[in-house]
């Protein structure tokens, strides 16, 4: 061991409680973290799952459905979209798409329309991640409501397949905050 | 490696490359009000619902709960009707839940079955025989009815706990 006046060079232990006015800590593992002292939610970013299903035997129609609604800043993730079975049809589809809303203001979520053909796989997740037109990440504040807009083909022998399935993840932060991108410049829509 | 035999104060910022914390000692209190911790250092604990109307008879359906962006875990599949069967002598409607991966296996050790001995707006849980999950993996509820003496019951219910590791 080596040492000069507030500096140790090697390794130190401390056979008692070690305090100090203020303490940087490299990063620590989860053994850590107390069990018995569960950390607030307030203090984490938590990560959202919204299912929507319908039955297996039910073709898929157009149809808008409301995924979320935001009460705090949220970082919308990804979206994806699968099929209990597919269109017979290749050149048919069944298309999603992620708009957000808040009173006349609007935001395109997706710059490519999630699209599933029957030459996909069904039961299958296909996956996009919503972004801006120039690819940053979508923040929302309080007050937007989010939904899935799916268009189904409508001609043909079962061309739409059955059991239209998605799920929206998105990221909810424990406080509020404006509409930003990634590196915190505010960006206007609609 | 120096040693400090007895309680120790830095009345200064202490700092170190590395540290061996003991364990468990970071509690509520030890984690800033602002801390923000990120997403992708939690396991993600999620609920799926799915429920029909009070009113809608039990019917035979499948219909996917989960879609796994990550590896996973599942914890619990629980499940129940708003209204009872009807229970006079002879009835003998059922609905049972089964909770399946795209394939059509089951993850469950059995599935669940309500019957008239149940009760109503309760929570039945069934025993998970596969609980691992992967990135990319769906899960299905599949319910099936039996019976033809009385009323079927209404408005089924699922719940599925799962956990998902972080991106």
């Amino acid at each position: 061991m080596g040492a000069n006046p507030g500096k140790i060079t090697g390794g130190l232990h401390v056979r008692g409680t070690l305090s100090a006015y203020r303490v940087r800590l490299p990063p620590v593992g989860d053994a850590a973290f107390s069990a018995d002292s569960p950390m607030a939610s307030t203090k984490v970013v938590q990560r959202i799952h919204v299912h929507r299903a319908d039955s297996s035997s039910t073709y898929a129609y157009t149809r808008t459905i409301c995924m979320l609604t935001t009460v705090r800043r949220v970082m919308l993730r990804a979206l994806g979209a699968w099929q209990w079975s597919m269109p017979s049809n290749s050149r048919e589809h069944v298309a999603y798409n992620l708009v957000a809303y808040r009173g006349s203001e609007s935001i395109q979520c997706l710059q490519q329309i999630l699209r599933l053909y029957g030459s996909g796989t069904p039961k299958h997740i296909y996956w996009v991640t919503p972004s801006d037109p120039i690819g940053e990440a979508i923040y929302l504040d309080a007050g937007w409501s989010v939904y899935v807009v799916r268009t189904a083909a409508t001609s043909g022998p079962a061309v739409s397949g059955t059991g239209s399935s998605c799920v929206l993840i998105a990221d909810e932060y424990p406080r509020r905050g404006g509409i930003m991108t990634r590196h915190g410049i505010p960006v206007r829509y609609g | 490696m120096a040693q400090f035999n007895e309680d120790t104060h830095i009345n200064a910022t202490l700092s170190m490359d590395a540290v061996v914390l003991p364990d468990g000692c970071v509690t509520d209190d030890e984690v800033a009000a602002g801390a923000e911790i990120a997403s992708s250092k939690l396991i993600h604990r999620n609920k799926s619902v799915y429920s029909d109307t009070s009113s809608t008879t039990a019917a035979a359906q499948t219909r996917c709960m989960v879609g796994m962006w990550n590896d996973g875990y599942l914890h619990a599949f629980e499940v129940g009707v708003h209204t009872l069967m009807s229970a006079q002598m002879g009835d003998n409607r059922t609905v049972t839940f089964d909770l399946q991966t795209a394939n059509g296996t089951s993850v469950l050790v059995s599935p669940v079955t309500i019957d008239k001995t149940k009760a109503a707006k309760t929570l039945y849980p069934a025993t998970i025989q596969s609980p691992n999950l992967s990135d990319g993996d769906t899960l299905w509820l599949v319910v099936t009815v039996g019976g033809s003496e009385g009323i079927q019951a209404s408005g089924l219910f699922a719940v599925v706990t799962y956990d998902e590791d972080p991106t």
